[in-house]
C-alpha cells in the first residue's frame, strides 16, 4: 500500500510543481534546465521507493501505479475541460494580427527576443512585423504564423515599444 | 461539405475576429498566473521554514532542550520519516549508572538502534523501554530511526523524573 501512496503523492506533486513553476520549463531545453531535470529525477527516486525495499515487487508496482495514475489524468482531462484545463494549461495569443499583447507577455515572462527567435527558427522571418500572430501553446513552444505575401503589415498596427523597427513605420517588409 | 460534417459533430474552438481558431481561456490563464505567483511565495516561505529547521533535517529550530533537574536533554522538535533521529542527554551528576525510559507513546513512532555508549541493560515493557548506563562523561546519545509519520508526546524519564515533549515527525 505504501508504494501505491508514495507514487500516486510524488507524482501528483511533481505535475502540480511543474505546472505552478511557469509552462516554460518544458519548452527550455537550457543547460540549467536540464540540470534540474536530472536533479529532480534522483531526488525523487528515493522518496518513491521508500525505506530499504528495493525488490523487483515494489519497483513493479510503483511502475505500474504511475502508469494507471496517467492513464486515469488522461480519461480525466477528457471528460472534464476544467481538469484539462487546469493540467494541461492553455494556450496564449502573444501577438495578434501584428499587435502585441504586452501584458500577456509579461505575466507570462516572454520576451520579444524569444518570440522573434521562434520566429526565425521556424519560419525565417527577420522581423516582428512579418509576424501576424504569435501563441504560446499549453506545452510552452511558441507558434508563429507569418502574415501572408498579401497581408502586408498596415501602418499603427505594431507595438508601442517599437521593436519591429523603422520599416515597421514605412510598411515595408 | 466533409469539413463542415465534421465540424458539427466534433466541437471545435470558435473563430476569432482576428482570424485565430483557438479556444484561449483568458480568463482562467490570468486566475493561474495570479496562483503562479502565489505559489511562488509559499515556494519561498518552504524555503525559509526548512532553513530555520521547521522541516527538520537540522536548523535552529529543528530540535528542543528540555531539563529534568540538571540533566539537560536534547530532543528534535521536527523530524521526518524513516530518518535518523538522535536523543542527547548530558546528566548533570555527571558520571555513573543511569536509567532512562523512553515511553511507549514515542514508540509507535520511533525504532530504538543503538546508544553510544552502548545501553548495559535494557528491557522493554508496558511502560516503554528501559536503558540502563554506566556513563563515565555524563553523556548518552540514544540513536532512533522513525517509524511513521504524526505528532507523538516523547516521555522521557531519567532517574525516575520524567518530562514530555511534543514531536512531529513529516512525512
Amino acid at each position: 500500500m505504501e508504494t501505491v501512496v508514495r507514487g500516486i503523492a510524488m507524482y501528483a506533486f511533481l505535475l502540480i510543481a511543474t505546472r505552478l513553476s511557469g509552462r516554460r520549463t518544458l519548452a527550455q531545453t537550457t543547460p540549467f534546465d536540464f540540470v534540474l531535470l536530472l536533479i529532480i529525477a534522483e531526488t525523487t527516486q528515493q522518496a518513491l521507493l521508500g525505506e530499504d525495499d528495493y525488490s523487483i515487487t515494489n519497483a513493479v508496482i510503483l511502475i505500474v501505479t504511475l502508469f494507471a495514475t496517467d492513464v486515469l489524468l488522461s480519461f480525466a482531462t477528457r471528460k472534464a475541460s476544467a481538469i484539462a484545463l487546469l493540467v494541461d494549461g492553455t494556450p496564449t495569443v502573444l501577438i495578434s494580427n501584428g499587435r502585441i499583447d504586452a501584458e500577456a507577455m509579461r505575466r507570462a515572462r516572454i520576451e520579444p527576443a524569444e518570440v522573434l527567435e521562434a520566429a526565425r527558427v521556424r519560419l525565417g522571418l527577420e522581423r516582428m512585423n512579418q509576424i501576424r500572430h504569435a501563441v504560446m501553446e499549453s506545452s510552452g513552444e511558441i507558434s508563429i504564423i507569418p502574415f501572408r505575401f498579401n497581408d502586408a503589415p498596415r501602418q499603427g498596427r505594431l507595438d508601442p515599444a517599437g521593436v519591429a523597427g523603422p520599416d515597421a513605420a514605412s510598411g515595408s517588409s | 461539405m466533409d469539413h463542415d460534417a465534421a465540424s458539427a459533430t466534433l466541437p471545435a474552438p470558435v473563430i476569432r475576429a482576428d482570424g485565430l481558431q483557438i479556444d484561449e481561456h483568458r480568463q482562467f490563464q490570468q486566475r493561474f498566473w495570479t496562483a503562479q505567483r502565489y505559489a511562488w511565495g509559499v515556494a519561498g516561505m518552504v524555503v525559509i521554514l526548512a532553513l530555520c529547521g521547521l522541516t527538520g533535517g537540522g536548523g535552529p529550530l529543528s530540535r528542543q532542550t528540555l531539563r529534568i533537574g540538571s540533566t539537560e536533554i536534547d530532543v528534535p522538535r521536527i523530524a521526518r520519516w524513516t530518518a535518523d533521529e538522535d536523543i542527547r542527554l548530558r546528566f548533570g551528576a555527571g558520571s555513573g549508572t543511569h536509567r532512562v525510559m523512553v515511553g511507549p507513546e514515542a514508540l509507535d513512532h520511533l525504532r530504538f538502534v543503538g546508544g553510544t555508549p552502548a545501553a548495559v541493560t535494557q528491557s522493554s515493557s508496558h511502560k516503554g523501554l528501559a536503558l540502563g548506563f554506566e556513563t563515565g562523561t555524563g553523556a548518552v546519545d540514544l540513536h532512533f530511526r522513525t517509524t511513521r509519520p504524526g505528532m507523538f508526546s516523547l516521555e522521557l524519564t531519567v532517574d525516575g523524573v520524567g518530562v514530555p515533549a511534543g514531536v512531529i515527525v513529516l512525512p
